[in-house]
């Protein structure tokens, strides 16, 4: 599944382990959500939403 | 909220290593293998024993091997949602792993070709050892994957 959450850190200015550290998962996690090697779950997809102030279909293309 | 853990705190090398990490997920596994040999050693020694006796003294590596499955529990708890998921794979091929590796051993022992190493001298050291390289390499390959 495609995702812009590497644009939306980027214009929030935030590293991938700064952003890791808000959602409480690993820098490893973020990286593997950003390159599209994994989906991840409905709780921690939530979080990105409410943590981006946007709905989930602006940060996650389920067409991708 | 809880630290989280990594599984790169236990893979030496990977850059984030914890000797501390990794000792206190291993330290019960340690006391289990001594006590097992020590096990073997003195029940060798005092074959005169009572049962009871005997009994107690090769069933009690199971207990440190209870405490080793509660600390991986705990590990597993303070993964996160990847990395946890990545876990259940790695120990999942580990198990699988072994078991094969054990199958096809016990095939070559009944025509004389087995391998030391699954003896029955060192049958459960020798499946500890063949999980442990099987989760060092999946754990190596999955880190890579998904870094």
């Amino acid at each position: 599944m495609k995702n812009h959450l590497r644009e939306l850190r980027a214009d929030n200015s935030w590293s991938q382990a700064a952003l890791a550290d808000q959602l409480g998962v690993s820098r490893q996690t973020v990286n593997a959500i950003e390159t599209g090697k994994y989906d991840p779950s409905l709780p921690l997809a939530f979080k990105l939403a409410q943590l981006f102030e946007k709905p989930i279909e602006e940060i996650f293309d389920a067409e991708g | 909220m809880d630290k989280l853990n990594t599984v790169e705190s236990l893979l030496p090398g990977s850059g984030q290593y914890s000797c501390k990490q990794d000792l206190r997920l291993s330290l019960w596994i340690i006391v289990a293998a001594l006590s097992y040999a020590l096990g073997r050693v003195f029940l060798r020694e005092y074959p005169a024993l009572s049962v009871s006796l005997r009994l107690g003294i090769a069933l009690f590596p199971l207990i440190p091997a209870l405490f080793y499955v509660r600390a991986w529990g705990k590990f597993l708890r303070q993964l996160d949602e990847l990395q946890r998921r990545l876990q259940l794979e790695i120990w999942l091929f580990a198990a699988l792993g072994t078991i094969f590796i054990n199958v096809v051993n016990a095939i070559l022992s009944e025509n004389g070709l087995g391998w030391p190493l699954f003896s029955e001298n060192y049958l459960v050291g020798g499946s500890y050892f063949v999980i442990f390289i099987l989760w060092f390499i999946s754990s190596y390959f999955s880190n890579r994957r998904y870094s």
